[in-house]
């Protein structure tokens, strides 16, 4: 795999979405009104044919008219691994706001990124993520009277 | 003349002065913390300020949305992660120069170039509010429409290192822009049975997560190897690379100059908004000068540009706002909120009926924008501390921060959004696909599709219509210009 | 007609007042035990706008009335359908309200797609204020009133319209198919951008909530008929639309909600201290001298029939629109 035969297959991928969206999701989630003088459909089907268009050129420029220059593709697998974990911590902190309140799920989500990026001394993510919630609720929860989570 | 002495002496007691001073310095903090917004400020401030004294009050607010355009500057360029659309333009240079160890030196010119383009447009409220005010209704939907076209063709000079991409990630965020209600049939567009969908994905969930929680997400796992460092090479300690000079100050007045008019302009005409002024203001300075290839590699001028640009929104947003009663943008529509609740009704009659509150307003613009230098001087050591915290501390706490931010503008439902948009804003950015024409395709495409829309309904059909327009044609001819121009000089690949 | 509706309302308070009083004296006991937590106002409108504000005024006097404190959330979108969604699916325990307007509950369920309440899952406890809905034009237009407006329109010529919402392009669509014209209705984006047009003279007439009145003065704009059911304070000349004969008027409220099922004698508790608070003189001060909006406080009854009215009307009006 290469960054040129990446972007030819994300092309690709491209222009073959845009026409499942437009045909397949347009239709039925965006349908056309009789109450509109410009069908509300409009500015969808044109954005979705721009973008299934330039896809396809894309795909063609790649696969077709570059050169290959050996170069690495620009996003891995494994890069898309590590992704999924650090969305997961914010995913799960966001659950956790709801279940536990917004203190313990902001903590748990500053420990968890900081767990993550490897800090090795305890006391310093025990401060941060006790602190920075804390902070933040006494600003807006107790200062401002906004409500959190 | 006694009205303006008696407003003047009104908005300059202590009471008043410290109201401004505490705006100023909470749009700053706000502004600065990426994932909040002086927007967030003003919309919890509102409510606060029903207690006030009505100069106090409005100063106050006024005070919060100044600073907010300082503090804007911040965070886009001190981690790249700007809050809202309009300061993302900031980050293109203002980054590169703070990796250049030179933050101080980007800070200052986008505090400068901030309050001098805000001060430039309080003066043209000040002075002129009301002939601008009479241009600025004149500008109907193809005026709107023609302005809002040329504010899209800045697209093309911002596509980055490929025009496909660019063009794609811009027609996907015009496509995401328009999930919600049709504006006209009230027919459902995407919103799947989501009922916090109905109003569109708010633009503080996709501006938070694009811009910088996109940019929390790439940190995160590059300072992912366990190591205490700062994402940032420390500042540097020589002399030049933390000040301004007067010879670099004096060689940004011209671009400073030119994107405070950009701005002002765009903000005498509602609904519009600093976003686009700031794009073209960047565009225009880019194409003013004698080496554009050096924008975006950390050209002071590129700051100037869009700081001057921006900033210069808030103070003619009043023009529409005092003198018609219409707000200019959501800033501008929660403080009209809050001139309502103190019994001033701004429109045509405004002057007459309340010109020394007026005035007392006018003197809490000065005031902050004297607040607004000051604090933002002395507040800059402050911020630039941050580089100085390690990654895997400031990240983690980033990441809380834009949560937290997304909340407070959208609730629960755009904690989930802010997130998934982070996620596109991460791959996005490594696929290089432009972020920057991804956002302008969604912030204006809104705007297009219903002033597209509304001239499509009044010119019913004839093309008469628009050829009365002269202000709408000229527009269009100067960004059928831009396009063409942009094709000539075309060097981005394909 | 009018002098008697007034009464209507004011004996409709004394007798709230009265019930409550007596309420109060009966039943101290089963009453003691609530509120004993912090009340929460769901609002459906963002902060800093008009129902945010009055809320925050009504939910001060609440604070006193109830000696709780009560708290503001605001949970805004699609004219609170979003915050009524929310409050449907909330504990009726009487400590989560909402508040929105009253198409929120009458118009919307009508339009389907992801509106999933009905107008019978909630109380209506009482409304805050009456919006002033008007149709207006230019100082400068070339018609004055309701009946140049149409002889206008009726010479061929194709009015422009800007239109606020689904409810207001409908209600003039009725009139235009009724009376045989033609329109060019504009959607705009709120009643502020709608002044912003007919002022510039891009659209000739608009609709408006209110927002017209800062600038009847010196006739920036005049107004060409009430669309209410009553004639607006502002502009006690200019007829309503039952007057001339069209068979709708929408007079809009902002109003208090809750989810059904409430313990009764908790609801009555909490409506009697709402009314009072609604009509708190601060409240009134604020809605009626700066907002411009009339300070109208009705009953539950009243409320919960004004929102039966409007899906009544709605109802016509729908048919009609899909009946053409």
């Amino acid at each position: 795999m290469t960054q040129r035969k990446l972007e030819a297959a994300i092309g690709l991928f491209l222009a073959l979405l845009s026409a499942a969206f437009y045909w397949l999701v347009i239709p039925v989630y965006a349908p056309g009104s009789m109450f509109a003088e410009t069908p509300p459909d409009l500015l969808p089907k044109a954005c979705t044919v721009l973008i299934g268009a330039l896809g396809g050129l894309m795909f063609l420029h790649r696969a077709f008219f570059e050169a290959e220059d050996g170069a690495a593709p620009a996003i891995s697998l494994l890069d898309l691994r590590q992704m999924a974990v650090i969305v997961a911590c914010f995913a799960a902190a966001i659950l956790a706001m709801r279940l536990a309140g917004y203190i313990a799920g902001g903590a748990m989500l500053v420990a968890a990124l900081m767990v993550y990026m490897r800090t090795r001394s305890l006391l310093r993510i025990a401060v941060t993520a006790g602190l920075t919630p804390l902070l933040l609720y006494g600003l807006f929860e107790l200062l401002l009277g906004v409500p959190l989570p | 003349m006694d009205q303006i002495i008696a407003g003047f002496a009104d908005a300059l007691t202590i009471t008043n002065i410290v109201l401004v001073f505490a705006g100023v310095l909470l749009g700053q903090v706000f502004g600065a913390i990426p994932g909040l917004s002086a927007l967030t400020a003003i919309a919890i401030a509102v409510p606060l300020t029903y207690y006030l004294p009505p100069v106090g009050a409005l100063g106050f607010l006024v005070g919060i949305n100044k600073g907010g355009t300082v503090g804007g500057a911040v965070s886009a360029i001190l981690m790249n992660t700007p809050g809202s659309p309009e300061a993302a333009a900031t980050a293109f240079d203002g980054h590169p120069l703070a990796k250049q160890g030179k933050p101080l030196k980007a800070l200052k010119i986008a505090l400068y170039s901030s309050v001098s383009g805000d001060t430039f447009s309080d003066l043209v409220l000040i002075l002129v509010a009301a002939p601008l005010a009479a241009f600025a209704i004149r500008m109907g939907p193809p005026e709107i429409m023609s302005v809002v076209i040329l504010a899209l063709t800045v697209i093309a000079g911002l596509v980055g290192l490929s025009m496909l991409k660019g063009l794609i990630a811009a027609a996907f965020g015009m496509l995401l822009s328009t999930v919600g209600l049709d504006p006209e049939a009230a027919s459902d567009r995407f919103v799947f049975g989501i009922a916090e969908l109905m109003d569109g994905i708010p633009i503080a969930a996709v501006g938070i997560g694009v811009l910088a929680m996109g940019e929390v997400l790439h940190q995160i796992k590059l300072h992912s190897r366990g190591t205490d460092d700062t994402h940032l090479p420390l500042a540097s300690k020589n002399r030049a690379d933390r000040r301004i000079s007067l010879a670099e100050f004096r060689s940004c007045i011209r671009t400073i100059l030119r994107s405070a008019a950009i701005g002002t302009g765009i903000g005498a005409i509602p609904g519009i908004g600093s976003s686009a002024a700031a794009f073209i203001g960047y565009e225009a300075a880019k194409r003013a000068s004698d080496k554009p290839e050096s924008f975006g590699k950390g050209n002071i001028e590129g700051v100037a540009a869009v700081e001057a640009a921006n900033s210069a929104v808030v103070g003619s947003n009043f023009i529409p706002l005092l003198a018609l009663g219409i707000p200019g943008n959501v800033a501008a529509a929660l403080i009209l909120g809050a001139f309502v609740v103190h019994g001033i009704t701004p429109g045509p009659h405004l002057m007459e009926e309340q010109g020394q509150l007026i005035y007392g307003l006018f003197g809490a613009m000065i005031i902050g924008n004297i607040c607004n230098f000051l604090i933002g001087n002395a507040g800059l050591r402050f911020f630039v501390m941050v580089t100085h915290v390690p990654a895997n501390i400031i990240f983690p706490a980033t990441g809380l921060l834009c949560l937290t931010g997304a909340f407070l503008a959208g609730g629960s439902f755009a904690m989930l959004l802010v997130t998934g948009f982070a996620l596109l804003g991460y791959i996005l950015r490594k696929l290089d696909f432009s972020f920057v024409t991804f956002i302008i395709g969604f912030v204006l495409g809104p705007m297009f599709e219903l002033s597209f829309r509304q001239t499509v309904i009044l010119a019913d059909g004839e093309l008469a219509y628009l050829l009365d327009r002269p202000i709408a044609l000229s527009v269009l001819g100067l960004a059928t210009v831009v396009v063409i121009k942009v094709l000539l000089t075309l060097k981005s690949r394909a | 007609m009018r002098n008697s509706n007034i009464m209507g309302r004011l004996a409709a308070k004394a007798a709230c007042l009265i019930s409550a009083a007596a309420l109060t004296f009966s039943a101290p006991a089963a009453m003691a035990d609530y509120p004993e937590e912090p009340i929460k106002i769901v609002v459906g409108f963002g902060a800093g706008g008009g129902a945010d504000t009055l809320s925050r005024l009504v939910a001060k006097a609440l604070e006193r009335e109830l000696g709780q404190p009560v708290v503001i959330e605001n949970k805004p979108g699609g004219g609170g359908i979003v915050a009524a969604t929310g409050l449907m699916r909330a504990e009726p325990d009487g400590y989560t309200i909402g508040m929105a307007v009253d198409s929120t509950f009458s118009l919307a369920p009508l339009f389907g797609g992801q509106v999933k309440y009905g107008v019978g899952d909630f109380d209506y406890l009482t409304t805050v204020a009456s919006l002033q809905n008007a149709i207006v034009t230019s100082g400068d237009a070339p018609f004055a009133t309701w009946d140049e407006l149409m002889d206008h329109a009726k010479a061929g010529n194709k009015v422009s319209f800007a239109s606020l919402s689904p409810a207001t392009k409908m209600m003039m669509q009725y009139i235009a198919n009724r009376d045989g014209v033609d329109l060019k209705i504009v959607p705009v984006k709120g009643g502020k951008e709608a002044m912003k047009e007919v002022l510039g003279g891009h659209m000739q007439i608009g609709w408006s909530a209110g927002a017209h009145q800062a600038y009847l003065k010196n006739e920036g704009v005049k107004v060409l008929a009430s669309a209410g059911t009553q004639r607006l304070g502002l502009s006690p000349d200019v007829p309503t639309l039952l007057e001339m004969g069209y068979d709708f008027g929408v007079d809009g409220y902002f109003m208090f909600f809750a989810p059904k099922g409430i313990p009764a004698d908790r609801l009555q508790q909490l409506t009697d201290a709402l009314y009072k608070a609604a009509a708190d003189p601060e409240v009134a001060k604020l809605a009626q001298q700066k907002m411009g909006f009339p300070n109208v406080v009705l009953t539950p009854q009243e409320t919960t029939d004004e929102v039966l009215r409007m899906v009544g009307v709605y109802e016509n009006l729908m048919a009609a629109a899909a009946g053409k």
